[in-house]
């Protein structure tokens, strides 16, 4: 019995554990980032939400609205509570709070206009945020974080009277200037916008190190942040203090008595309801003027000119929206060096050269430069890189480099640009034609995407692998591509002649061989090619070595073409002649099979025998060397055609009668003296 | 006479148990419904974007005390309204202005920082000492939120008689409040 228990109750925990609630809020309060509390993509981004999809949520938040308070308070009722402090019931919650707002002209660089009207508190909260472009979620947050109203289901009037604690400071009553919901939620969102607009004005400023206390008492004391984008020094700016460790210890709940919650409660309400408030992006660090035209990096209050889109997207910083300024604030920037493809780390002596692209920095090894450590230009350069050049070669701080850019390894033997892939080599990008030459060159591990700025380098003669016959889109003319070069194929009797048929035919555009072209061999491909002294006909993709007599001219005359093809053609083993002879070829001496039979026996396939043309007819000038012949084989010798013998292996018998048993005596032969010689006689066969 | 034979002991453990697995999964599988209905929007002007990461749960019980911790500060809020309706205003209210940053930017030393008070006409000035050299300047304050803030101050190198440590206050004043903030060092380059 106590076995069933024990299972019962494992089954149960079991149950318990799938019933228990899912995305339990993982939230720590170590994650949050005092210089960073949200994203500027995230909160300035009015259309985040629907007007509709508010309502629903602030619906799931009060489900049920106390509107008479009914519910108990303190020994006593909501209503008789709320009646004692000055507000009866009834109470509307913020999910069926509606108000006749009035309309707002566009102020530029703070709200677009703003269509006033009878509206519900979600569709306020909509407005508000497309009209100022701020998030509908943040401004939810903020009204949450100031007087709980999206959860209250008895809130007071007064609650609405400050909504976003606008104009409510600690210390005095609040301003009646902006009493009222939609003045609440209109200010406050406004207000952000200005302290985007004129950051150089308020005491809080991004890119820069801000003290920022824990709480109004100001012994509390507090640290030094570097705030790290607009809409956090925003936070700051509307509230100025940082959580410390207790209140962050005990994150849904209160700290000791220096703790502060505007700007912890306004993060962990934000990820808690909607997501997390850092995006996948790093914060944006461009920058622009509200009048300016240029665009500038800016990193702990120094701004780096971008004089280019191509630096831009060197950078990966084309990805990154642009945050606007006051002009004059821009201006009081600390000016760095301008933003270059080319720069290295100015406080850190060890720092190599790197080259950006696409928000990745490669290390530039010194071959990559077009010259030398002395200034001599270097002919074995791979990219060709200005690296010494002043004008192109820059410094920044470390911190910058490594926040603004991710490292990558050396700088890759190839690149990928405009959908090729193209081999770095003597300053200029050459066109691979071949994915063989990609693996030969260490694989596409060793390939990276390089934008227009990196990849300006000049184009070289393509790259392809020996082997290949090939023609330009618009022309006729077909080559054969060797060791670098171009060799012209006259016609089809070179083309089956050096086994071309076997290997890819391809075409490639004109242009891509116009800028730097391969060169063409003075005269065209023929069928014989000479390796060092040794001579070669080709035919049927096979080579056949000839002496020095054949073709009756010259040794000079046979020009060395295509000497990898050459290579790599196999040898002619036995050949055809047009005549039928079947024949090997070894040492300049013709071998004759004088027979399919002895061919066959001796373990030949006619699949290798090699057809030999016309021209090979020439092949006469050869030396005779004898015949072939099979074990087994009956032979007389054509100046002794009284005696029989037989092949055995590598020598021969006598076979002294006709009557033997099973001998094939009606295929016997008669071969020549010279043939006799290569079987000498060894022995009397007897059955 | 026939007999029923009784289920063994095990017959019986793996039939208890595989009620409990088929309750618990029946349960699991009607409570992920309804998640999945909570957290999504049928609403047809939705725009989609990030739709699905809004949290559409009831208020946890930690949102519910801290709405009624905020009646609380509501009610204090109240009196304190009330009370200072009834005196009458501060002639003049001591205050210490906080210094968010004072440093050197390029060729300028700036300095920011706001004041606790909530109102307009006051002044803020920076006033920076080295020995007997002083540089100080003047802005006239601007309401912030709940505070008033003190623009910053942007003044260029070249009026720091020399370089080295020097000490700055901000001070606020106005016909309400005045008083200096806690002295801070700068370095000039």
């Amino acid at each position: 019995m106590k076995k069933l228990l024990l299972i019962v109750f494992l089954f149960t925990s079991f149950s318990v554990f799938l019933l228990l609630p899912k995305d339990v809020a993982a939230l720590s309060g170590s994650d949050f980032q005092a210089g960073r509390i949200i994203d500027d993509g995230i909160f300035f981004s009015g259309n985040t939400i629907s007007a509709n999809d508010i309502q629903i949520f602030l619906n799931s938040k009060v489900p049920v609205c106390d509107t008479n308070g009914t519910l108990p308070r303190g020994g006593t009722t909501r209503a008789a509570y709320g009646t004692s402090r000055g507000y009866p019931p009834p109470y509307t919650c913020l999910r069926d709070f509606t108000q006749d707002t009035p309309s707002k002209s566009t102020e530029a660089g703070l709200c677009n206009q703003y269509n006033g009207g009878v509206k519900s508190a979600a569709q306020i909260i909509f407005d508000v945020g497309i009209a100022c472009n701020i998030n509908p979620k943040a401004l939810i947050v903020l009204l949450e974080k100031e007087q709980s109203l999206v959860v209250d289901d008895w809130p007071w009037s007064i609650q609405y009277r400050s909504a976003t604690g606008y104009g409510c400071p600690d210390t005095a009553p609040c301003d009646a200037e902006y009493y009222g919901f939609f003045n609440q939620v209109y200010n406050a969102a406004r207000q952000f916008k200005r302290y985007q607009r004129d950051a150089n004005v308020f005491n809080y400023r991004f890119a820069r190190s801000n003290y920022i206390q824990y709480n109004p008492n100001a012994s509390c004391g507090g640290t030094n942040v570097y705030i790290q984008n607009q809409a956090t020094a925003g936070l700051y700016n509307y509230t100025p203090y940082q959580p410390n460790a207790s209140s962050l210890a005990n994150l849904y709940g209160s700290g000791d008595g220096c703790g502060a919650y505007g700007n912890r409660n306004f993060w962990r309400l934000f990820n808690d309801w909607f997501g997390s408030t850092i995006s996948g992006l790093k914060p944006s660090i461009v920058y622009k003027g509200i009048n300016g035209t240029q665009l500038f990096a800016v990193w702990e209050n120094k701004k780096y000119y971008i004089p280019s889109y191509d630096v831009m997207i060197a950078w990966g910083l084309h990805t990154q929206p642009v945050t606007i300024i006051n002009d004059q604030y821009l201006d009081s920037m600390e000016t760095g060096d301008t933003l270059s493809n080319i720069a290295k780390m100015s406080d850190d002596p060890a720092s190599p050269l790197f080259l950006f692209d696409d928000g990745r920095r490669y290390p530039i090894q010194i071959e990559a430069c077009a010259k030398d450590l002395s200034g001599q230009p270097n002919p074995s350069t791979t990219w060709g890189l200005d690296c010494f050049n002043a004008a192109v070669s820059k410094s920044y701080p470390k911190n910058f480099v490594e926040n603004a850019s991710s490292y990558d390894g050396a700088l890759p033997p190839m690149i990928a640009f405009q959908g090729s892939i193209w081999k770095m080599e003597g300053g200029k990008k050459r066109r691979i034609i071949d994915p063989l030459i990609v693996d030969v060159l260490g694989g596409y591990k060793n390939v990276r995407t390089m934008k227009d700025l990196n990849a300006m380098q000049s184009q070289g003669k393509i790259v392809m692998r020996n082997d290949y016959v090939l023609r330009f889109a618009g022309s006729d003319q077909v080559y054969l591509f060797d060791n670098e070069e171009l060799i012209r194929i006259p016609g089809l009797d070179e083309y089956f002649a050096w086994g071309l048929d076997r290997l890819p035919l391809v075409t490639l555009p004109a242009e891509w061989n116009s800028p730097d072209p391969l060169p063409v061999e003075a005269s065209s491909l023929t069928i014989t090619s000479k390796n060092g002294t040794q001579r070669y006909v080709v035919d049927k993709g096979y080579k056949l070595p000839i002496d020095s007599q054949w073709p009756n001219t010259s040794t000079d005359t046979i020009a060395p073409f295509a000497l990898n093809r050459l290579q790599e053609i196999p040898m002619s083993n036995v050949q055809k002649s047009d005549n039928g002879l079947i024949f090997t070829v070894y040492s300049n001496k013709l071998y004759v099979f004088p027979t399919m039979e002895d061919f066959k026996n001796l373990g030949f396939n006619e699949n290798t025998i090699r057809r030999v043309s016309t021209s090979v007819e020439h092949l006469q000038g050869l030396g005779y060397g004898g015949m072939h012949l099979a074990n087994g084989r009956l032979y007389k010798i054509n100046n002794n055609p009284n005696q029989i013998y037989r092949v055995n292996g590598v020598t021969s018998q006598y076979v002294n009668s006709i009557n033997y048993p099973g001998l094939p005596y009606d295929r016997l032969i008669t071969v020549d003296p010279q043939t006799a010689l290569r079987y000498p006689v060894s022995g009397t066969y007897s059955p | 006479m026939i007999k029923i034979k009784k289920p063994s002991k095990i017959s019986l453990i793996v039939f208890v148990a595989a009620a409990i697995i088929a309750a618990g999964l029946i349960i699991y599988f009607f409570q992920n419904q309804d998640e999945t209905r909570t957290n999504s929007s049928d609403s047809p002007q939705s725009t989609g974007q990030e739709a699905d990461t809004v949290n559409l749960q009831p208020p946890t019980k930690e949102d519910l005390q801290r709405a009624d911790a905020n009646k609380e500060s509501v009610s204090n809020r109240i009196d304190q309204e009330n009370k200072a309706n009834q005196q009458p205003a501060q002639s003049n209210q001591a205050v210490s202005p906080v210094i968010t940053f004072a440093e050197q930017y390029d060729s300028n030393i700036e300095l920011g920082g706001y004041v606790n008070v909530f109102e307009d006409g006051g002044t803020c000035t920076a006033t920076f000492t080295k020995g007997v050299n002083r540089v100080t300047r003047t802005n006239d304050a601007i309401k912030n939120v709940n505070s008033v803030n003190c623009p910053t101050f942007s003044i260029p190198v070249s009026e720091f008689a020399e370089k080295g440590s020097w000490t700055v206050t901000l001070t606020y004043s106005s016909p309400t409040a005045s008083g200096p903030s806690a002295a801070k060092q700068v370095e000039v380059r």
